[in-house]
């Protein structure tokens, strides 16, 4: 609240005249939500449940988990394309801990399989950073590289079998409830808050926006780039573990190739949340109501009885026009401040 | 504006060729049924439809744009030539036609986001990559379709003279592309906007023109592509071009092209193409266990980045145009 107070003062001391199209534009992603819902709910009995909204909000949970991470390294005008790989390579070092069939020992507690999961996908995002900063791979194709190795290393960790079945105390992390609430909405509200809390509260958030916003700037005020890219890059990998961990625990399996569908609608949720692709701008509730937007439309298809193959004709024309109404509220900001 | 007129032939090379040299002797060593011209054949056969549709990225790369949309284009050319064909009936070359021209349509559609839009191209053409694939999902309803034989599959499998048919056709291309690119005015403009689109822009040229232009020829390569991989595999399926604009990204990368425009050849995403083609074909050859061969691939590929990345800016900095 205060800082929207301060924004506000800030345009007024600027003598900017804020047009109506822009407030519009700024806030279009909510307003497609609420006319989204809100025609949803008209249109479909069926929609308006609580099951069936909680359905929705856990399915877009987990992909959220995964595009908090990614919007991060977005936010640095960088791009993770290894998210879906991490998640696999993960999955699978997690699950092989706590089945006991990586120890050969029989079962651990789970508790040290979710450890090794999260450090696998912290490990994986550390490399990433390292070929971004230090070998100066653009991060395209260093994270494309980097899809090739996760997979290959779950590939060859895994040998072609599937493990599964877990016991009910780790299952509980992807099935269980908190208050009549899905585990994986609480977790993913968790890394909402944190990583809410840490763009907009700490240093290393403030470091993030002023090197995707700025990189030269940036430098010259003496912050570390490559250290403040190197975290990024481990919180997204961090979060893609979280994610694998999760859908481990609720498919009560982990196998080969299980991220590969992951990665289009991670990257689709971010832009989706209006996160710029040039770094320094989009937020972690942007991103939710992006998420949102995303899972809630695949919803509307299925209830409506539409074929489920329009959700990528649909995802794709979101991302379209999510941006080029995005462009209209900044054409509009930036006209009249005389550019 | 860097370009191959200033630059000395050598950094013209690219680095690359010689990991493909070394990889060419060493698995060569490693198998006896790895220099045979029927494997080399193969593996032109192999590489050829990932030439065509690289061809058009790198065109869109050195223009300072990215296209992200040829893979699951791909996809879509090829169901809908295959469709028109056998539940459409239409004659075999009005249904590749129609392929190709999805592709085409794809790519005006990529143009007219980025232009009159103003959607980053990373943004339009992803947008793209979602819309294409389920339109082909759509379309098929997520079934694969059987390629009808004769011409259709001749492009694919069929040889002139000895030589795959397919690779005349990715040769063709690749000639094609490159007097696109170096013998007029519309190349000197694709590598003008990926060093200085202001400039470009006031030199009096229709940037937004240009770039739908550019963005249309690249689906239209796009679908040649797609026409062609359904024709080698007999099979049109909906989903089998996912993952192939990244392949085609990383070629022209792996071939010198600066992701940030306006420095690149065509040629070197050829050595690009080679190099990753020849590693999958003879990875299989020398008996590596396929459980290893994904991992495998990704090491080398990445390691042939760094070499290629890391020794071209080195020299650039030598040579005093970057810092």
């Amino acid at each position: 609240m205060e800082s929207k107070i301060a924004a506000k003062a800030l345009i007024e001391a600027q003598e900017t005249p804020v047009h109506w199209t822009s407030i519009l534009a700024g806030s279009s992603r909510l307003i497609a939500l609420v006319i989204l819902f809100i025609a949803t709910s008209i249109v479909s009995p069926h929609f308006l449940s609580v099951g069936n909204i909680m359905n929705v909000v856990r399915v877009a949970s987990l992909i959220l988990i995964m595009a908090l991470g990614e919007m991060v390294v977005i936010l640095l005008g960088e791009i993770d394309l290894s998210v879906g790989a991490i998640l696999t390579v993960s999955a699978i070092i997690a699950a092989g801990f706590i089945k006991g069939e990586a120890t050969g020992t029989g079962d651990w507690h789970y508790g040290f399989g979710i450890l090794a999961g999260l450090a696998t996908g912290v490990f994986f995002g550390f490399l990433n950073g390292l070929l971004v900063t230090k070998v100066k791979l653009p991060s395209f194709i260093a994270t494309y590289g980097m899809m090739f190795v996760a997979n290959g290393a779950a590939i060859v960790a895994m040998g072609g079998y599937v493990i599964y079945g877990f016991k009910d105390d780790f299952r509980f992390w992807g099935k269980g409830f908190i208050m009549g609430i899905p585990m994986p909405i609480v977790l993913m509200a968790a890394v909402a808050i944190v990583l809410h809390f840490v763009l907009s509260q700490t240093a290393l958030g403030r470091h993030i926006y002023a090197i995707g916003g700025d990189r030269k700037s940036a430098r010259l005020v003496g912050i570390n780039q490559a250290r403040v890219t190197i975290i990024a890059y481990m919180i997204s990998g961090f979060c893609a573990a979280f994610a694998a961990v999760l859908h481990v625990a609720r498919m009560n399996s982990a196998e080969v190739a299980m991220g590969d569908y992951f990665l289009l609608p991670v990257i689709a949720t971010v832009i989706i949340g209006g996160t710029s692709l040039s770094g320094g701008r989009g937020t972690v509730p942007d991103t939710i109501i992006g998420g949102l937007l995303l899972a809630m439309i695949n919803n509307a298809l299925t209830l409506l009885g539409v074929s489920s193959q329009w959700y990528f004709f649909s995802m794709g024309a979101l991302i379209v026009g999510a941006v080029v109404i995005g462009q209209l509220g900044r054409a509009v900001d930036i006209i009249p401040s005389g550019h | 504006m860097v370009n191959r007129q200033t630059l000395p032939t050598v950094i013209q090379i690219p680095k690359v060729t010689w990991v493909v040299v070394l990889l060419l002797i060493l698995f060569s060593l490693g198998s006896a049924n790895f220099f045979t011209l029927n494997n080399l054949l193969t593996i032109g056969r192999q590489a050829a439809v990932l030439v065509i549709i690289a061809m058009g990225t790198t065109l869109v790369i050195l223009s300072g744009g990215v296209d992200l949309s040829s893979g699951t284009v791909m996809s879509l050319a090829g169901c809908v030539a295959v469709m028109s064909i056998n539940d459409a009936g239409l004659p075999v070359p009005l249904g590749m036609t129609l392929g190709i021209g999805s592709g085409i349509l794809a790519g005006l559609a990529n143009g007219l986001f980025i232009t009159f839009g103003r959607v980053p191209p990373f943004v339009a053409t992803f947008g793209m990559l979602a819309m294409a694939q389920g339109l082909a999902l759509v379309l098929t309803n997520a079934s694969s379709q059987v390629a009808p034989t004769g011409f259709y599959r001749f492009i694919g499998n069929g040889d002139v003279l000895g030589i795959p048919a397919l690779v005349i056709l990715a040769a063709l291309v690749f000639l094609f592309a490159n007097y696109i690119l170096y013998e007029t005015a519309f190349g000197v403009y694709i590598f003008g906007l990926g060093s200085n689109e202001d400039a470009v822009r006031r030199m009096g040229v229709n940037v937004r023109q240009c770039k739908i232009s550019l963005y249309a020829l690249a689906g239209a390569l796009s679908g040649l592509g797609g026409v062609a991989l359904s024709s080698r595999m007999s099979t049109a399926h909906p989903t089998v071009g996912l993952g192939w604009e990244f392949d085609a990204v990383a070629a022209a990368v792996l071939g010198g092209t600066s992701l940030s425009g306006g420095r690149g050849s065509l040629a070197g995403t050829l050595v690009g193409v080679m190099l990753i083609a020849v590693l999958r074909n003879g990875l299989n050859l020398i008996g590596l266990p396929s459980n290893w061969q994904h991992g495998v691939t990704g090491v080398v590929i990445v390691a042939a980045l760094v070499i290629e990345v890391v020794l071209s800016r080195r020299q650039l900095q030598w040579l005093g145009i970057e810092e």
